[in-house]
């Protein structure tokens, strides 16, 4: 059986800041946005695999998964676009 | 376990664990009875996981392919929907025994991708703590009540549940 996407969605406004360093704990708006991402992504890239993670404006969404290829990112990616969803099959875009 | 306090006390683990009073004294006690249900059956459930890995390792594949559907079934309570809605307390005490089980699994597994979102959300000194006490409380039947009065205590949740003998 393939291996499922892995998903999960938290608040933004629930990110322990003290997960960032210290001098970019103050940050607020686009630039938390930033830091919250280069976060995830310095997490999740020594794991393998693919990964997925979009901050908006108050949601983190991450979808995983262990083992993949490019090609599976970009079929949803391609979905994503086809359905409308453009900021999502963009993200993904960039990460297959 | 018995979670029929009387209601002095059932009233005020509501109050410790910040239910609003405003909500219908069913949801109040659903909420109350949920996290309870839960401090029992993860923390003994920790048991059972680890007998069945190390007596039937025929069966690990099984086991982890169905630790990682209750993974993503925990992760959905990490939602907006969810910890916006629900007292704060409750979310607390759930998503740091949820924690302690992605922690648990991420490791043996060899998946962080499990644990990282709690560790994200600062439950990284709580899930430990729980972990840490299934190292220190005896792996022994006879334990279970001392187990899960020692999450409790690392949850806040002591006082809020009684135990009662239990009758074959």
């Amino acid at each position: 059986m393939p291996e499922p996407l892995n998903r999960v969605e938290f608040p933004l406004s629930d990110f322990d800041r003290s997960q960032l360093p210290a001098e970019k704990r103050g940050l607020q708006g686009e630039a938390f946005r930033k830091a919250v991402q280069e976060h995830f992504e310095a997490e999740y890239a020594p794991l393998g695999g693919f990964v997925e993670i979009v901050i908006s404006e108050s949601l983190v969404s991450i979808r995983w998964k262990r083992e993949g290829t490019p090609a599976d990112m970009v079929e949803e990616a391609v979905a994503c676009l086809s359905k409308g969803d453009y900021n999502r099959g963009v993200a993904m875009l960039r990460f297959a | 376990m018995n979670f029929g306090l009387p209601n002095s006390r059932r009233d005020e683990a509501i109050r410790r664990l910040q239910i609003p009073g405003t909500l219908p004294s069913k949801v109040q006690d659903m909420l109350l009875d949920g996290l309870l249900l839960q401090l029992r059956s993860m923390s003994v459930g920790f048991r059972v996981d680890e007998w069945l890995r190390q007596s039937h390792p025929e069966l690990r594949q099984l086991q982890a392919e169905s630790v990682r559907q209750q993974l993503q079934e925990n992760a959905k309570a990490l939602s907006p929907q969810i910890r916006q809605s629900m007292p704060k307390q409750v979310v607390n005490g759930n998503t740091a025994m949820n924690g302690a089980y992605a922690l648990f699994w991420s490791r043996v597994l060899g998946e962080a991708q499990q644990w990282l979102p709690y560790k994200a959300l600062g439950y990284e000194n709580q899930a430990g703590a729980l972990l840490k006490a299934l190292d220190m409380v005896p792996d022994e039947p006879g334990q279970d009540c001392a187990l899960v009065d020692q999450w409790a205590l690392t949850l806040g949740l002591a006082g809020t549940y009684e135990w009662s003998p239990y009758h074959a």
